[in-house]
C-alpha cells in the first residue's frame, strides 16, 4: 500500500510535470495549477491522503506528498513565467508600428510679414513709453492736410497722390493726421506711435495704392533734435539687431522743421554698396523732423511751452528690409506661397 | 534738376573736390546723385565739313562724303546717316580712333568703297543714350578743330533732387549759390549785359490781377532772324538739362530759365495786339493753348490778354495765337512775377505741370525778371540779330513778397538743436546763404535774400542753422527710461492674441486692399451704404469694402487658381460705409475656408470641410474670448450665404457677426467652384470681456445622464437645447449633443438627437433617484415645448 502510494505519487509527479512542460498559455497553466493544487486538485486529494495512511507509513508518505506539491509549485510558477514572458513578447510584436509614418497633425496658419513687422515695431517703441493710437482711414481734409501745414495750393499736396471720396474727404494718405487727432484728445507730455493703413492713387512697380505707416509723436517741455536722433537710432538698431550706422540729412515735411531723411547703413552689403542700395551703402527708411509750429498752434498747444517731434516710417519697407523681399506687390497678392514663409 | 559740372564752374569757384560734392549737398538737404560721366574725346573726332554727297552704287541708303578736315584733300567716308547733305558739320572720327562705346574705328572698305573715318552721331560720342542721324555742328568750326573745348567735355553730371521748399536751387545759379556757402567758394554772377535799345516801345502793361502777378517785365525785339541755328553751346548745355532744342528763340528763354531759374515767355510781336493786361479770367473764358490743348476757365485762373483776349495762361503755358512761328521778325518777351499759389491752384485744376508752373509754384525770385529779359536780349542779339526797345515794366509793390527781419533767440535755438551754437558761427552761416544777419541780446535778427521763400519764421532760421552745422555734428541723446502708458486694460481682448489663436488653427493672414469691386459688392447686402471713390485706380477698386470678404474671396481665388485646394484665411481690418453725411468704419474680422476638414492623411478618410468646420472655429475663438458666456447661432437669410446655410451670431442676444457658405453668385464673381465657407465678426462688439472671477469649485462627484429624444425635424437643435438648460437649474454643469440621427427605425420627418448631461451638486452627493427626478423633469419640459418623446430601444 505504502510503497504503492509512493508509486502513484511519482506517476501523478511525472505527468504533471509532462502537462506543465505542455502548457503553452496563462490560462493552460492556471487551469493545471486548479487541477493539481486547487481545493479538489489531485495534489491536495493525496495531502488529504495523509492522514488516513498507517502511522508508520505516514511520515514518509507526508514527506513524499509534500515533496510532489513543492516540486509542482514551483514548476508551475516557473512555467507562467515563461508563459507570461512569452506572451508578452508576442503582445508587443503584434503591437509594433511603424513610427516613421506621418503624425496625425493639423496645419498652423500664418501671421502676416505686416503685422510680424508692426508687432516688432510697437514693441520696441512701447518699451521706449510710446502708448499705441489709431485713428479712422476715411480722413477730412482738415486733418490730412491743412492741420499739418499743408494748406490747398501746396506743392506738397503733389508729392501725395490722393484717392478722394468727395471734396474734402480723402483716404488719409500718411498716418500723420493720428498726431492731429490725439493732439485734440490729449495734453502733454505725449508719447504716442499710430501705425496704419495709408492711401496713395499711385500704382506700379514700387508702389501699391495701399500700404502701412507707423506715425510716431513725441510732445513735452524740452524735446529737441537730440531727442529724435537719439529714439530713431535705438529704434532701427533694435529693429535689425545690428549696430547699424544712422544718418540724418536734411528735408522738407510740411508738418515738421527741422526735417530730416534718415539712411541706414545697407544692411545687405554692410555699407558697401550693392544693387539694392543704388550702390550707395545707404539705405532711406524713414522721415521725421521737430514739430511745426504750425501744428502746434492748429492744435491749440502752446509753442513757448511745448517742443516736439514726429517721424513716419513704412512697414513695408521695414520688413521688405528685414525678410528680404524684393516687390512691394508681394505683399497684397496674398499667394499662400508667400504667405507660408511667415508662419 | 540735372547739374553740369562745366556749367557750374561758370558760376562758382570752390575747391572742393568735384566727386564729394555730391555728399556735400545731400547732407545739406539738396539729395544729390552723380548721374552720368560724359568722357573727353579722343583727339582723333575732329570737326569734318560735308563738301560733296554722293550715293554710293554699291548700296541703296549709303552715301559716299566728301569731308574737308583742314587737309589738301578732302577725305573719303561712307555714310548711312539720312541728314548728310552738302554744307553741314559733323563730328568726324578717324582712322584709330576709339569712340566712348569702345569701338574702333578703322579706314575699311565698304561695298567696295574707301571709307577713311566715320561721321558720328550724338550717341555715338557718348552725349546721348539714343539719336537719329549725325550730330550737326556750329557751321563756323574750322575743319579738323578738335571737339572736346567746343562741346565742353569731359563733363560729369549731377541730380539734384529738391524738395519743394528749395525752389530757389532750381537754377544754375541757385545750385551755385549754396556750393559757394558749403564750400566756402566764391560765387561768379556775370556782369549784366549792356543793352543798346533803339526802338520806342509802344505798348503799355497793366497788372489787373487781384495781386497775383505783382511785376511784369517786357520787352520788343524787332528784325530778329528766328530762322537761326542755336549754337552749340547752348545746345549741349540744354541737352545735358534733359530739355531739346526747339528753335532758337524758344531754347533762349529756356536757357536764361535754366540759368537763373526764371520762367520766360516770347511772343510773337506782331500776333500781340496792343497793351498787354494781367487779369483774372472771365468765368467760362477760352484759351487756346500752344500745344493745341482748349481750356475753359474759371475766375480763379490768371491771364495774360491783349487786346484781342487771352494770350497766355500766367506762369503755367502761352496761348495758341501769338506762339513764336519761322516767320516771327518782331517778338516780345516775358519775364514776370506770379504769385505761388495762384500758379499751383491753376496748374492743378486744370491738370498741367511746365517747367515754368513748376518755378512759380515754389516761389521765383522777384528781382530776376529784369535781369532775364536783358540776358536773354543780348542772347538773341548775338544768335539771331535784331533791334531792342526798351525795357518796359509794370510792378504792383503792396502785392510784391516782403522780406522782413526775423528774430532767431539762442535759447530757442540750443533747445531746439539740443546744443549751443557759438554766435559767431551762427552770423557765418546766415552770412554765407546771403542772408543779412545782426546780432540782439536775444540772439540775432536774419533777414533772408529775395531768392529765399522759405524763410519768414524762427523755425525757418533753427532749420538753415541746423543744415549747415550738419545734422551729422548735433547730438544725440539715448531715450529715457519712462514710465509709459500704453499697457491695455485688461478688459479688452487683444486683437493679437485672437490672430495667434486662428494661427493655430490653421488660418493664414491675407491683407487684402480696403478698396474692391463693385461687381463683388453688389452681392453683399450693405452695397447701398459703400462708399465710392471718385478717382480709383481701376474700376475693380473702386469701392470701399462694406465687408471683408470681397477681398478674402479674391485672395482665396489667387491660391484656387494656383492649384491650392485646401484654403483657410482671415484678416482683420476696417470696414466702410456711409452713414447720414460722414462714413463710419468698424473693425472686422473675418475668414474663409475651403477644401478638405483637415489635411489628407494615410488613416482618416479626406472630408470635405462643412459650415460645422467654420463653426467650429468661430466657437473656439468666441469661447476663448468670452469664457462661459454662450454665443447664440440662430438661422438668418442673407445673400452673402447659401439661404439655408447661414446664421447670425449673438452674444448676449445682441448680433456680432455672421457665418455661413458663401453663395454661389459671389463665387461665380471669382470663377471659384466647389463650397466656400466664411464668417465675419465686428470686433467692437466682442473685444469687450471681463476679466476673470473666482467661483469655488465643488467638490461632491458627477453624474452623467445620456438621453435621446425624438422631435420635429423642422426643430433646431438650439431649441433643445435651450429647453434643457430651462428646466435645469443649478445642477446642470455640462450639455453635450452627442449624437444626431435621423434614419432607419425613426419616423420619417422626425430626428433623434441624444443628449448627455452632467450634473453636479455644491452642497451634496446627488443619489440616482436625485438624478433620475431630474432627467424626468427636463424630459417632461422636452415633450411640452418642443414635443419630444423618449426614443425606445
Amino acid at each position: 500500500m505504502t510503497s504503492n502510494s509512493t508509486a502513484g505519487l511519482d506517476d501523478l509527479l511525472s505527468r504533471a510535470l509532462t502537462d506543465i512542460a505542455a502548457a503553452d498559455d496563462s490560462a493552460a497553466v492556471e487551469q493545471l495549477r486548479v487541477a493539481l493544487l486547487g481545493r479538489q486538485g489531485a495534489v491536495t486529494t493525496q495531502l488529504k491522503q495523509i492522514g488516513a495512511q498507517a502511522p508508520e507509513a505516514r511520515k514518509e508518505f507526508g514527506a513524499a506528498v509534500n515533496r510532489v506539491r513543492d516540486q509542482l509549485t514551483y514548476a508551475l510558477s516557473a512555467r507562467a513565467d515563461a508563459v507570461l514572458a512569452a506572451e508578452r513578447q508576442a503582445a508587443i510584436a503584434a503591437e509594433q508600428i511603424d513610427v516613421t509614418l506621418p503624425g496625425r497633425t493639423g496645419h498652423s496658419g500664418s501671421l502676416h510679414p505686416v503685422t510680424r513687422t508692426l508687432r516688432r515695431i510697437e514693441q520696441i517703441f512701447m518699451r521706449a513709453g510710446f502708448d499705441v493710437a489709431h485713428g479712422p482711414e476715411i480722413e477730412d481734409d482738415f486733418h490730412n492736410f491743412e492741420a499739418l501745414n499743408i494748406p490747398k495750393n501746396h506743392p506738397a499736396r503733389a508729392m501725395h497722390d490722393t484717392f478722394y471720396v468727395s471734396d474734402d474727404t480723402v483716404l488719409r494718405t500718411h498716418t500723420s493726421p493720428v498726431q492731429i487727432r490725439y493732439l485734440e484728445s490729449h495734453t502733454p507730455p505725449v508719447a504716442v506711435i499710430a501705425p496704419g493703413r495709408v492711401y496713395r492713387c499711385d500704382s506700379d512697380v514700387t508702389h501699391t495704392p495701399m500700404f502701412h505707416q507707423v506715425e510716431g509723436l513725441t510732445v513735452d517741455c524740452d524735446v529737441s533734435f537730440a531727442d529724435l536722433k537719439g529714439v530713431l537710432v535705438f529704434f532701427l538698431q533694435e529693429f535689425f539687431e545690428r549696430d547699424l550706422p544712422v544718418r540724418f540729412r536734411p528735408s522738407f515735411f510740411p508738418f515738421t522743421e527741422p526735417s530730416a531723411e534718415v539712411d541706414m547703413g545697407c544692411v545687405f552689403c554692410d555699407g558697401k554698396g550693392c544693387r539694392i542700395c543704388g550702390h550707395s551703402g545707404w539705405i532711406e527708411v524713414l522721415g521725421c523732423g521737430m514739430v511745426h509750429t504750425e501744428v502746434f498752434r492748429q492744435v491749440g498747444i502752446d509753442n513757448e511751452e511745448f517742443t516736439g517731434y514726429a517721424f513716419g516710417l513704412g512697414i513695408e519697407r521695414l520688413a521688405m528690409l528685414r525678410y528680404g523681399v524684393d516687390d512691394l506687390r508681394l505683399f497684397f497678392e496674398n499667394e499662400i506661397s508667400f504667405l507660408r514663409q511667415f508662419a | 534738376m540735372i547739374i553740369s559740372e562745366n556749367w557750374l564752374r561758370e558760376w562758382v569757384e570752390f575747391d572742393l573736390d568735384f566727386a564729394s560734392l555730391p555728399a556735400v549737398l545731400t547732407a545739406a538737404g539738396l539729395e544729390t546723385g552723380v548721374v552720368e560721366e560724359l568722357e573727353a574725346l579722343p583727339s582723333k573726332i575732329i570737326a569734318g565739313h560735308v563738301v560733296r554727297v554722293s550715293p554710293h552704287s554699291g548700296a541703296d541708303g549709303l552715301t559716299l562724303c566728301q569731308v574737308d578736315i583742314g587737309g589738301l584733300q578732302p577725305c573719303q567716308i561712307v555714310c548711312g546717316a539720312p541728314n548728310v547733305t552738302p554744307g553741314i558739320v559733323a563730328p568726324l572720327a578717324r582712322a584709330g580712333a576709339r569712340l566712348p562705346s569702345g569701338q574702333k574705328i578703322d579706314e575699311s572698305t565698304i561695298r567696295g568703297e574707301l571709307s577713311e573715318g566715320m561721321l558720328c552721331s550724338a550717341a555715338e560720342l557718348g552725349l546721348e543714350e539714343q539719336s537719329q542721324g549725325l550730330l550737326l555742328l556750329d557751321p563756323g568750326l574750322r575743319p579738323g578743330e578738335a571737339l572736346n573745348h567746343h562741346l565742353q567735355l569731359p563733363d560729369r553730371l549731377l541730380e539734384v533732387e529738391l524738395t519743394p521748399n528749395r525752389g530757389d536751387c532750381l537754377s544754375m545759379l541757385g545750385v551755385a549759390r549754396e556750393v559757394a556757402a558749403l564750400t566756402g567758394g566764391a560765387l561768379k554772377e556775370p556782369k549784366l549785359p549792356r543793352i543798346r535799345t533803339t526802338e520806342e516801345e509802344t505798348r503799355s502793361i497793366a497788372l489787373d490781377g487781384n495781386g497775383h502777378c505783382s511785376r511784369y517785365v517786357g520787352r520788343t525785339i524787332t528784325d530778329v532772324r528766328p530762322g537761326e541755328r542755336t549754337p552749340d553751346r547752348i545746345r549741349e548745355r540744354l541737352r545735358r538739362a534733359g530739355l531739346r532744342s526747339i528753335g532758337v528763340l524758344v531754347d533762349v528763354s529756356n536757357y536764361i530759365m535754366l540759368e537763373l531759374g526764371q520762367p520766360m515767355h516770347a511772343f510773337d510781336g506782331k500776333r500781340l495786339k496792343g497793351d498787354i493786361r494781367v487779369r483774372a479770367a472771365k468765368p467760362k473764358e477760352k484759351i487756346k493753348l500752344l500745344d493745341g490743348e482748349r481750356l475753359i476757365l474759371d475766375s480763379e485762373a490768371l491771364l495774360i490778354t491783349d487786346q484781342s483776349g487771352p494770350v497766355a495762361l500766367a506762369g503755367i503755358k502761352g496761348g495758341a495765337s501769338t506762339m513764336i512761328h519761322p516767320g516771327s521778325r518782331t517778338i516780345f518777351l516775358e519775364a514776370a512775377f506770379f504769385d505761388p499759389d495762384g500758379v499751383a491752384r491753376t496748374a492743378r485744376k486744370y491738370g498741367m505741370h511746365t517747367d515754368a508752373s513748376h518755378r512759380f509754384e515754389r516761389g521765383v525770385d522777384f528781382l530776376l525778371p529784369a535781369e532775364a529779359i536783358d540776358r536773354a536780349s543780348a542772347l538773341i542779339v548775338q544768335i539771331c540779330g535784331g533791334r531792342c526797345g526798351p525795357r518796359i515794366e509794370a510792378s504792383d509793390k503792396g502785392h510784391l513778397p516782403k522780406r522782413g527781419w526775423v528774430p532767431l533767440r539762442s535759447a530757442r535755438l540750443s533747445r531746439m538743436l539740443g546744443k549751443r551754437i557759438s554766435s559767431q558761427k551762427v552770423l557765418n552761416i546766415f552770412v554765407s546763404l546771403g542772408m543779412k544777419c545782426e546780432t540782439t541780446e536775444a540772439g540775432w535778427r536774419v533777414k533772408a535774400p529775395t531768392h529765399r521763400f522759405d524763410v519768414s519764421a524762427e523755425h525757418d532760421l533753427v532749420e538753415e542753422v541746423a543744415r549747415l552745422v550738419g545734422y551729422d555734428q548735433l547730438p544725440l541723446h539715448r531715450p529715457k527710461v519712462s514710465a509709459g502708458h500704453g499697457l491695455a486694460p485688461e478688459t479688452k481682448m487683444s486683437l493679437g492674441r485672437v490672430k495667434d489663436l486662428l494661427v493655430d488653427l490653421g488660418y493664414r493672414e491675407a491683407i487684402t486692399y480696403s478698396f474692391v469691386s463693385p461687381d463683388m459688392q453688389r452681392h453683399l447686402p450693405g452695397y447701398r451704404s459703400a462708399i465710392r471713390l471718385k478717382n480709383p485706380i481701376s474700376v475693380h477698386m473702386a469701392q470701399m469694402r462694406v465687408s471683408l470678404l470681397p477681398g478674402l474671396l479674391e485672395a482665396l481665388a489667387t491660391n484656387a487658381r494656383r492649384q491650392l485646394k485646401d484654403i483657410r484665411l482671415f484678416e482683420t481690418g476696417h470696414i466702410y460705409r456711409k452713414k447720414r453725411n460722414s462714413a463710419e468704419e468698424r473693425q472686422r474680422l473675418a475668414g474663409v475656408l475651403t477644401g478638405s476638414s483637415s489635411g489628407v492623411s494615410w488613416d482618416q478618410p479626406v472630408r470635405p470641410a462643412d459650415f460645422f468646420d467654420a463653426k467650429g472655429d468661430v466657437e473656439r475663438l468666441l469661447n476663448f474670448i468670452h469664457r462661459g458666456i454662450e454665443s447664440e447661432f440662430v438661422p438668418i437669410v442673407d445673400k452673402t450665404y447659401q439661404t439655408g446655410q447661414c446664421a447670425q451670431i449673438r452674444l448676449n442676444g445682441k448680433e456680432i457677426g455672421r457665418l455661413g457658405r458663401i453663395s454661389d453668385a459671389l463665387l461665380e464673381e471669382i470663377q471659384v467652384g466647389g463650397r466656400v465657407f466664411g464668417f465675419e465678426l465686428d470686433w467692437g462688439e466682442i473685444e469687450r470681456i471681463q476679466s476673470p472671477q473666482y467661483s469655488a469649485v465643488s467638490r461632491y462627484p458627477t453624474v452623467t445622464r445620456d438621453i435621446s429624444i425624438v422631435i420635429s425635424e423642422a426643430t433646431v437643435s438650439a431649441e433643445a437645447t435651450e429647453v434643457i438648460e430651462a428646466a435645469s437649474g443649478d445642477l446642470l454643469v455640462d450639455l453635450r449633443l452627442i449624437d444626431l440621427y435621423a434614419d432607419a427605425g425613426i419616423e420619417r420627418g422626425k430626428k433623434s438627437l441624444t443628449y448627455r448631461l452632467t450634473l453636479q451638486s455644491n452642497y451634496r452627493n446627488l443619489t440616482d433617484e436625485e438624478a433620475d427626478q431630474f432627467i424626468d423633469t427636463v424630459l417632461a419640459s422636452l415633450e411640452e415645448h418642443v414635443g419630444a418623446a423618449l426614443r425606445s430601444g
